[in-house]
């Protein structure tokens, strides 16, 4: 029993210990970056989490901002302004060049006056989203429900306020135009070229061994493949460059130190 | 055939050297440069400042109670702060701390001027204050972001021209060691600086 009972505690130690937010400034994985909620304190619950986390990926897909929320239970020694900007820099929120990510930092844990909230804007989205607009949301949207203990009602009603703000400044329309990926177009056009010379080649030495015409060999080329092949394909799948599932990870935006905050 | 071996070997050397040397000093250039463009955000943030605080300075005046001894100090804390003025190649670690010094003693005393401010009622009430005051955070927590990132440009930079070989060929082509801004402004006890 003792043993067993030693074991839960370390077990449960070891638990704690990997969900403390990790001070080391790293990014997660690329192939970690599916979600746009992170929380290394029990603030929500799983169905909150799950909630709000799909709100922002829809949004990210739907607009192509990204709007971080991270809960942690350290703020690193820093000040929560500057750990929200250096994370939100280091981990890439919002988009190269666009600078469209939000990082909504919160600390939970701590004594009364101590609990913190900052907004951090990249530099894209701190002309949609000035510093008093993001005091105003920290004073009227978030403070007041969390001294409730109304954790997810205050940071979707910052959420209901930053959504249509960041939507007005980028939308995926022009964000997608603006950037058009010519290298994977290149590529594409190459491979595309590289098929086709090669099955040209494959038709006229069909036409040579078989002693017919270059046309009479690619129709009997095109009989025999739907003979055994059924359906190749099915013409191009949809997705396009931006990826099924998930909203692609976070896209290198920066931050310059614009946002605001409040404790509670 | 066996006669031009030594010859080849050596052109060989010579070639791998060359290409070194250019990878060498191609890349200090490029992290030279992204030093020169992190000081000039850091300049553009710090006299943003000084701009704002012009204007603060003019509604203070206008409040004829004011503590006199405070407004002095910030009105010569700035002109200070704006007359050292530094390119980005005068960026040796001496030429730097000044610049520092000189700023975060405007960093101070403009701090000690807003907190002052909270006693005259009056003042807080004049709507170009309450702008100021509105901007007054952003403001030095745009620096401060400025200043981190410019430090980081420093510290790949250095890297490159005071880590051996890279150290015996920086006197060569003149590349010289650049200075860090050393606190974390505005802040006594400065915390631990995890994120580098």
């Amino acid at each position: 029993m003792k043993a067993f009972l030693a074991a839960v505690l370390v077990l449960a130690s070891y638990v704690a210990e990997a969900a403390r937010f990790p001070c080391d400034g790293e990014a997660p994985r690329k192939s970690q970056q599916d979600r746009l909620l992170w929380s290394y304190a029990p603030l929500l619950d799983a169905v909150e989490e799950q909630r709000i986390n799909d709100r922002l990926v829809a949004f990210a897909q739907e607009t192509s901002n990204q709007v971080l929320v991270l809960i942690v239970d350290t703020l690193c020694g820093e000040e929560p302004s500057d750990l929200a900007f250096a994370i939100g820099e280091r981990w890439g929120i919002g988009h190269k060049g666009f600078d469209n990510g939000i990082v909504f930092l919160i600390k939970p844990t701590g004594s009364a006056g101590n609990r913190k909230v900052f907004i951090a804007t990249g530099y894209g989205l701190e002309g949609a989203i000035p510093d008093a607009t993001c005091r105003r949301i920290v004073d009227n949207e978030v403070i007041p429900h969390f001294k409730q203990g109304e954790f997810a009602r205050g940071i979707e009603a910052a959420l209901d306020v930053i959504f249509p703000l960041a939507k007005g400044e980028f939308d995926h329309a022009s964000y997608g135009r603006r950037t058009v990926p010519w290298g994977a177009v290149l590529v594409v056009i190459g491979i595309v070229l590289i098929m086709v010379v090669s099955w040209r080649s494959g038709v006229k030495r069909y036409a040579r061994t078989n002693k017919v015409d270059f046309w009479t060999a690619m129709w009997l080329l095109s009989q025999m493949n739907r003979g055994h092949g059924g359906h190749r394909s099915g013409g191009f799948t949809g997705g396009g460059f931006r990826g099924g599932g998930g909203f692609g990870g976070f896209g290198g935006g920066s931050f310059g130190g614009g946002g605001a905050g409040g404790s509670w | 055939m066996r006669k031009y071996l030594g010859l080849i070997i050596g052109l060989g050397i010579i070639g791998v050297v060359a290409l070194w040397l250019m990878s060498y000093y191609n890349g200090t250039i490029t992290a030279a440069e992204a030093v020169e463009k992190t000081w000039g955000d850091v300049l553009v943030r710090y006299q943003e400042r000084a701009d704002k605080t012009k204007n603060l300075l003019e509604i203070v005046k206008g409040a004829a109670d004011f503590e006199q001894e405070t407004l002095r100090e910030v009105i010569e804390a700035r002109s200070k702060a704006s007359s050292i003025n530094l390119t980005a190649d005068q960026l040796t670690p001496e030429n730097l701390k000044a610049f520092e010094e000189a700023q975060a003693q405007f960093t101070g005393a403009l701090s000690r001027l807003m907190v002052t401010v909270e006693r005259y009622p009056d003042l807080k009430a004049v709507a170009a204050f309450r702008d100021f005051q509105a901007q007054y955070e952003g403001m030095e927590n745009r620096i401060s972001v400025e200043r981190r990132k410019f430090n980081d440009a420093v510290r790949l930079y250095n890297l490159r021209v005071k880590r051996f070989p890279g150290n015996m060929l920086a006197g060569f082509f003149g590349f010289a060691e650049k200075g860090y801004f050393q606190a974390a402004e505005g802040t006594e006890n400065a915390p631990d600086i995890t994120f580098k």
